[in-house]
């Protein structure tokens, strides 16, 4: 006979004996989905190797190698870098330069033109100072020479700055021409600063290739661009346009082009009026509505017509193939990835002009010449000014620890880490002064408190207590509530309410600096009582 | 004591052998994805509707309006004889917020697979912000990644629409 501890132990190892079966079979004869699942890896694989994901594309795949390639951007309005700040980002200079790298170094003869508006929108608050806009469309010019860019468009960004500046700057990068056939010049002041067309033979650049097809540009503003300009400056003179293609045609037609391209700066509306009474263009490049373009060209009998949305993230490809006596053109849109990035270890000129452009930002102190504004709350008390969060501390405790411990707090020395900084040293004994971009006005604006009002963040050195993004980026500059903390006067401007707050939000995790913004995954991140 | 000696073995002897059944099945199911990675088994994708060319298909998007909801649907069937796999990649609006395939929420980097013969509907669904507003052409884009050679290396889906004031708004 069993005795009662030993019938306890039968019983439990008969336990066992269930339980381990039941696992087993359980184990065994799971289905192929939770076998996988199990083999993945527990975590998900940095976002680095995810975005990368995305393979690179293939150029005219299945095709034969064309005549001659035609790279085909508009609109950067000085986004001399991938558009945003959170991953993945699209566009960029060094980017396109590195594409222009990959053909070329296929044997391809490139020709690279460009619609027009590289220059900042006259009219973006988030680059409101106009002194930093030029050098931005200076540097972008010279990158496009460096990348051998052969025309360019004159868009409404070019126009709304002084003529002659804008004309000056192009001068000292031609190549790029800047066409505009229908651009009046009645005193002569611009000589030589802008063509009507150009020629571009793209196999010269190819090495030991004398010969090969000659691409024709021909720039024309259209009549909607000329209207705003001219509502901007009154004196400039834009021609009619039927008149002045007719004639730049013309002229053209001495050089004899194997293919003439229209550079319109107009909408895709009044190209499709214009098309047709001009079929000698094969190729029409407009101005696009949309932030992004469409992958698809639009055809109109033997005219093809495209666009490349803004701000550079997206290039086209115009591959130009024999077909006979005649060329039949293909077309693929390219988005900048993560793929064309070059190597932290490589360099390209583009990269180069960026390095100068970065110091250029520091030396020029453009973050202390950002003009200023009043807060909506400085309105209605002008004596307001901002605090910052240590002098929220002492009430808020809670607040203010969910805050140290957020992304926000360090918001400002990340901006010294961000793209590839580079080490300058102005004297032997100092240690060397590190510049990333925390001197530049367009990235501290959501990286320091207060930064685009009035006593809000000047400099690192001015205002320390202002440094990343504290509290009062979204509840308003909170020095009259400090000083008097039970004045419902004060602190009621300074409560957010649940509407109200997403907004406060969306202006620095807009659709470029973090497309995957949600609120309800963010949110909880930042999170904090009133205390 | 004998007979609980023999009931501690047995549970470990099975444990043992589950767990090696276990670890072979996830190695196997590793060394399967990674041959997938190698090794894409030509398919074919077939769509209804839309304007495809190339690697890219556009949707019209119709109307729509800040704070509502739009949808577009495109139906895919496979037609050919290897299933056809689908990877969503990236897509370029964080309004397109749910994309469905077949009512399976698909997030990024999110794989379903179509048998031969098998079809199924695609659904886009985007919630425009107020400062989306007024509009005439938005476009926004969903990239797939397919084993269908025709739309190597990757394959997009781009919706136009026209995004209208928020209701009640002029």
């Amino acid at each position: 006979m069993l005795s009662m501890t030993q019938r306890w132990l039968a019983l439990g190892g008969l336990a066992a004996v269930v339980l381990g079966l039941v696992a087993g079979v359980h184990l065994a004869f799971r289905s192929p989905e939770q076998a996988r699942r199990r083999a993945a890896p527990a975590e998900d694989p940095p976002l680095a190797q995810r975005t990368l994901r995305e393979p690179p594309p293939e150029y005219f795949k299945s095709l034969l190698n064309p005549e001659v390639v035609l790279l085909v951007s508009g609109q950067l309005y000085s986004y001399l870098q991938p558009c945003g700040c959170a991953r993945p980002q699209t566009g960029g200079l060094e980017r396109r330069y590195q594409l222009l790298s990959e053909l070329r170094a296929k044997g391809w003869a490139v020709s690279a033109v460009d619609v027009g508006d590289v220059a900042p929108k006259a009219n973006d608050p988030s680059r409101r100072l106009r002194e930093q806009g030029r050098v931005q469309f200076e540097s972008a010019l010279q990158i496009l020479h460096k990348m051998d860019y052969s025309s360019l468009g004159l868009g409404y960004a070019e126009l709304t700055l002084p003529l002659d500046q804008t004309l000056g700057f192009g001068l000292n990068y031609q190549p790029p021409y800047f066409i505009a056939a229908n651009l009046g010049d009645p005193e002569t002041k611009f000589p030589e600063m802008y063509r009507a067309w150009s020629l571009d033979e793209p196999w010269q650049r190819v090495r030991g290739a004398m010969s090969g097809l000659r691409i024709g540009y021909v720039g024309i503003i259209g009549a909607s661009v000329a209207k705003k300009a001219k509502e901007h400056d009154a004196t400039l003179s834009v021609d009619p346009v039927e008149p002045a293609l007719t004639k730049a045609l013309q002229e053209l037609a001495e050089k004899q082009p194997h293919l003439q391209v229209l550079v319109f700066q107009g909408t895709r509306a009044e190209a499709r009026e214009l098309g047709p009474r001009f079929p000698q263009f094969r190729l029409i490049l407009t101005l696009d509505d949309s932030d992004e373009p469409s992958a698809l060209p639009e055809r109109l009998g033997e005219q093809m017509f495209i666009s490349t949305g803004h701000k550079g993230k997206n290039v086209g490809l115009v591959g130009v193939f024999k077909d006979g006596e005649k060329f039949d053109l293909q077309y693929q849109l390219v988005t900048l990835t993560e793929h064309f990035e070059p190597a932290e270890d490589q360099t390209n000129p583009a990269r180069e002009a960026m390095r100068d452009y970065v110091l250029r930002v520091h030396r020029d102190n453009f973050l202390e010449k950002w003009p200023r504004t009043s807060h909506p709350l400085q309105l209605d008390f002008p004596e307001a000014h901002y605090a910052g969060a240590s002098a929220c501390k002492a009430c808020h405790p809670m607040a203010h620890a969910i805050w140290s411990s957020s992304k926000h707090s360090k918001a400002y020395e990340n901006l010294a880490k961000y793209g590839r900084p580079l080490a300058k040293k102005d004297r032997k004994d100092e240690p060397p002064l590190i510049i990333g971009r925390q001197f530049d006005p367009e990235c501290v604006r959501c990286h320091a408190t207060g930064f685009e009002f009035k006593t809000g963040f000047v400099s690192e050195t001015k205002t320390p207590h202002l440094l990343g993004n504290q509290c009062e980026n979204c509840h308003g500059p909170a020095s009259l509530h400090v000083a008097d903390p039970r004045n419902p006067k004060f602190w009621r401007p300074l409560h957010l309410s649940i509407g109200s707050f997403e907004n406060s939000c969306r202006k620095c995790h807009d659709g470029d600096n973090d497309p995957n913004f949600k609120l309800e995954t963010y949110w909880p991140q930042v999170r904090h009582p009133r205390d | 004591m004998k007979m609980w000696l023999m009931l501690i073995l047995a549970t470990i002897l099975i444990t043992f052998a589950s767990t090696y059944v276990w670890m072979y099945q996830g190695a196997q199911a590793l060394a399967d994805v990674g041959r997938e990675d190698e090794f894409t088994t030509p398919s074919q994708a077939q769509f209804t509707g839309g304007t495809l060319e190339g690697n890219a298909l556009a949707l019209n998007g119709g109307d729509s309006r800040p704070g509502a909801e739009s949808i577009v649907s495109l139906p895919i069937k496979c037609t050919g004889s290897a299933p056809l796999k689908v990877e969503l990649l990236r897509v370029s609006c964080a309004c397109a917020h749910t994309l469905l395939f077949n009512d399976r929420k698909l997030e990024l980097y999110d794989t379903v697979m179509l048998q031969p013969g098998e079809a199924a509907t695609l659904q886009i669904k985007w919630t425009p912000k107020d400062d989306q507003a007024n509009n005439p052409s938005y476009r926004f884009s969903a990239i797939f990644l397919l084993n269908d050679p025709q739309f190597s290396p990757t394959f997009r889906v781009e919706v136009t629409t026209r995004i209208l004031s928020r209701e009640g708004k002029s």
